[in-house]
């Protein structure tokens, strides 16, 4: 199935009059001419094949039928009811609007509709005005589990400002969840909105009792008060893009304002379809638990700082050997999708976020999907380096750090060895850059400074090896291209530029390490080329140009010595944070054929064709069709598409 | 021009969501034309005229029509539709099936994924004599691996290392012995080397193992959503 170009569904009140009115129009200033307080719009895509040609223009002449159904992918629907006379393609929960061609097509329709628990609206419209519009009722929500569960946060004594945000948070979940119950059933939202729920509960456990505390609210109350207004602005965001455009659509409202008809539901599952699948392979490797696992591994401990890099010891797959330690710790993948303008590409420990930009430009390498990874990346390395760093507010946890520092041996197993190397490697990355000699005398006091000052940068290489192997697939050219595509995009960050060459290369030295003296040159190079590819392609934005320059520039003076002394940390990933049978069962994708002569990696997926064919692996999908420069719109609604409705969900 | 006699047979096993495909479907397209049936089986030969050279002729020497050989062989609303090469196949499904099947057939997915670990861990009357598989975990360093061999499952080599494979493609062959029976893709491709006319009956056998045990799907199950 083809669509033709794009127009604009849009919903009025002209001037005096009664009832709301609907149009088609091609071109988006002629609405904004005409706009009033309740116009709304939303732009779809005309299906080509249908009985007549959709138009682009339309004005629903005479008695027309407009059917609002979804979600579902098209294919489906046509395959089930046959081809109607009119069809468009949109984003919204409501993602197919039919005009059929009887009354008994209709009457087919909306039996077919009901029997799959699938919504519908259904207007008659009279010369472009709105004369009746009519609901087709859901599957009610049944179970009051949740709705108890809310209460019982909402009858919770809790510190004033807790009390405010609880007081917001109750009603949004609560109508986010009524509102996936009726229109998301075959998605099991409820179940994601369920975790959501937990997770407050879990914060608010044990502030309820420090209410009158002398003192005031704890630090605790106010950690808790900020992730919860993290969560409510997520789930705000969630629910106004996903639910804008149910019934009755015409007194609902996205605050997403291209799409303010008919929401952008088509988007959020697509998204939340690349959470899940990240929840149900890298999420369920536990990694932090297989760290805390190296622990027990306590025979033939090498000297890490010693070992060659052709050594098989860190070729092994640790990860995959490991006991994993048992843990209370919380899920690694954030628990609530959405879009942002402001947020971008962010996430934090219960939220991840990509930008507004990429509903109608994932397409493009700029604003592809894939760089929510990156910032996942950021969490799970986080909770493993809770696992390898000293808790700094804890002078045990120093005390033995420097200890550790000092003893002139292996440690006495795996875990504490790889925290003697990365202790070591502060060390040495701290020398680099305040260039000194010899040796250091390290207290309790100057190790506490260290770690804090290197914190940071210790998470970055670790974050930007870790997206390299499991996400990119060590793909150098489509890593460089990922990355500075998506920094292109932000304003004001050519100051980083150094920052940024020096962690994409110790990256990339992460495909290179049993090359020996070579590798920090082979990477660089690497590098050098794979930038200067994308100079070409006229992609990269301003940054590139600095980058190449940067690094023809200062490779030996500045570049070469930070990326020596940030090698074990690329080693540390490479040997203890990758693991062959969790990259396989990320990266496993069996919907492929075997025509390895083609593109896309055995994909039978066409561009722009929505055509309902399954897929596995959402984010292979991804990688291997977010490879345009130009954004488009239709490719990236294509692409919504297919994440929304081709995923199965039994293989995840 | 004589139609080629091929010795390979390629193409892909399709679905038709309609109703059961009938030899009318296949004649209302007006560049076919029937050429009876191989003998004492269901499979039916066709020949096919098409204007443009589809298998790389040299177009100085060889005017058009171009003519190929269709074999099909239906059953309900699937069939399998195979020629000398894949891609004439896939023009006559985008172009001279163009209007004559509306919806348009569908490719049958064949879990060839699952098949090549079910038959490692599952002996059958069928063996591996072939795989092609994408290795995901080592990114750029290792994309794919093919292997060969008489009965691959019985290899510890192959079998050490399947956790680490997607399997795209595969070969069978019967456990008893002989040359390879019939290559197949997970997109629906079907090929085989036509060597003598018992072997459709073969590829028939093979076709209703995978039917059977659950390894053929269409996405598109009518009414479903």
């Amino acid at each position: 199935m083809k669509v033709t170009k794009p127009s604009f569904f849009v919903i009025e009140r002209p001037d005096g009059a009664t009832r709301r009115c609907v149009r088609l129009v091609s071109s988006l200033p002629s609405v904004l001419k005409t706009w009033g307080p309740a116009t709304r719009i939303s732009p779809i895509y005309a299906v080509d094949g249908t009985r007549r040609n959709s138009p682009l223009d339309f004005l629903f002449p005479g008695q027309q039928t407009l059917l609002m159904v979804g979600p579902v992918h098209p294919d489906q629907f046509l395959m089930a009811c046959g081809n109607p006379k009119m069809m468009w393609l949109g984003l919204g929960l409501y993602n197919l609007l039919v005009i059929p061609v009887s009354g008994k097509q209709l009457l087919g329709m909306l039996a077919w509709a009901k029997e799959k628990s699938i919504a519908t609206e259904v207007w008659t419209i009279k010369d472009g005005s709105i004369i009746r519009p009519s609901i087709a009722a859901n599957a009610t929500p049944k179970a009051n589990d949740w709705r108890d569960e809310i209460a019982s946060l909402a009858d919770l004594s809790l510190p004033a400002e807790i009390c405010d945000a609880i007081a917001e948070y109750c009603p949004l979940a609560g109508s986010t969840l009524s509102r996936s119950r009726q229109h998301l059933s075959k998605f099991n939202i409820s179940n994601d909105l369920r975790d959501v729920n937990d997770l407050v509960a879990d914060l608010l456990d044990g502030l309820s009792n420090k209410v009158n505390a002398p003192d005031g609210p704890s630090t605790a109350a106010y950690q808790a008060l900020g992730e919860l207004l993290t969560l409510n602005a997520g789930l705000s965001r969630f629910a106004s893009q996903t639910f804008a455009g149910i019934s009755p659509v015409q007194e609902t409202e996205c605050h997403f304002w291209s799409h303010s008809a008919l929401g952008i539901g088509v988007a959020s599952l697509a998204l939340l379809r690349l959470r899940r699948f990240l929840e149900t392979t890298l999420g369920a490797a536990r990694l932090p638990a297989r760290i805390a696992g190296l622990a027990l591994i306590r025979n033939d401990i090498p000297d890490l700082c010693r070992l060659k890099s052709t050594d098989r010891f860190w070729l092994a797959d640790h990860l995959n050997t490991a006991h994993t330690v048992e843990s209370t710790e919380e899920a690694l993948v954030p628990v609530l999708t959405y879009y942002s303008s402001r947020d971008g590409y962010r996430s934090t420990s219960t939220t991840l976020s990509a930008p507004l930009a990429a509903v109608s430009a994932c397409n493009s390498m700029q604003w592809s999907l894939l760089t929510t990874t990156h910032e996942l990346s950021h969490i799970i390395v986080r909770s493993v380096l809770a696992e390898f760093f000293p808790d700094l507010d804890e002078p045990k946890q120093l005390q033995d750090a420097l200890a550790l520092f000092a003893r002139k041996k292996p440690a006495v197993n795996l875990l504490e060895e790889i925290r003697r190397y990365l202790l070591l490697a502060v060390v040495g990355m701290d020398a680099i850059a305040t260039a000194r000699n010899g040796s250091l005398d390290v207290d309790e006091d100057k190790l506490l400074g260290l770690l804090d000052h290197w914190h940071h940068e210790v998470e970055e290489i670790l974050v930007h090896t870790f997206d390299f192997m499991y996400f990119y697939g060590r793909d150098t050219d489509k890593y460089v291209n990922g990355i500075w595509a998506s920094w292109g995009t932000i304003p004001n960050v050519a100051n980083r530029v150094p920052d940024y060459v020096v962690r994409t290369i110790c990256a990339v030295l992460s495909s290179h390490l049993l090359k020996g003296k070579e590798a920090e040159e082979t990477a660089k190079d690497q590098v050098l080329r794979a930038l200067t590819s994308l100079k070409d392609s006229k992609i990269g934005g301003p940054y590139i140009k600095r980058a190449i320059q940067y690094i023809q520039e200062h490779w030996v003076d500045e570049i070469q010595p930070q990326v020596f002394a940030r090698k074990p940390l690329v080693r540390i990933t490479v040997g203890f944070l990758f693991s062959q049978s969790i990259a396989t069962a990320l990266r496993s994708e069996a919907a492929i054929s075997g025509d390895a002569t083609k593109n896309r990696e055995g994909y039978t997926l066409k561009v722009d064709r929505f055509e309902f064919k399954q897929i596995r692996n959402p984010l292979r999908f991804v990688e291997f069709f977010t490879t345009s420069t130009t954004p488009s719109a239709l490719t990236s609604m294509w692409m919504m598409y297919v994440l929304a409705f081709c995923v199965d969900a039994n293989a995840n | 021009m004589p139609t080629d006699e091929p010795n390979n047979l390629s193409g892909y096993l399709l679905e038709w969501p309609s109703r059961p495909v009938q030899r009318s479907d296949f004649l209302r397209c007006d560049r076919l034309t029937f050429g009876g049936n191989i003998t004492d089986s269901h499979w039916e030969t066709y020949v096919f005229k098409s204007p443009i050279p589809l298998n790389q002729e040299n177009t100085d020497f060889i005017s058009g029509p171009y003519i190929y050989p269709i074999v099909c062989r239906r059953s309900g609303p699937r069939v399998l539709v195979l020629s000398s090469h894949r891609r004439i196949v896939e023009h006559l499904l985008s172009n001279g099936f163009n209007g004559t099947f509306t919806p348009s057939l569908r490719r049958v997915s064949i879990a060839v994924d699952d098949l090549v670990r079910a038959l490692v861990n599952r002996p059958t009357v069928f063996v591996l004599s072939f795989v092609h598989a994408r290795a995901p975990a080592f990114g750029t360093a290792l994309r794919a691996v093919s292997f060969y061999g008489e009965d691959l499952a019985d290899a510890s080599l192959f079998r050490e290392s399947i956790m680490f494979f997607n399997f795209a493609t595969c070969g069978l062959r019967h456990a008893v012995g002989g040359t390879e029976l019939v290559r197949l893709g997970g997109d629906g491709a079907v090929s085989f080397n036509y060597s003598r006319e018992q072997r459709v009956l073969e590829v028939e056998d093979v076709l209703r193992f995978l039917s059977k045990q659950g390894y053929l799907s269409t996405e598109i199950v009518p009414g479903s959503p």
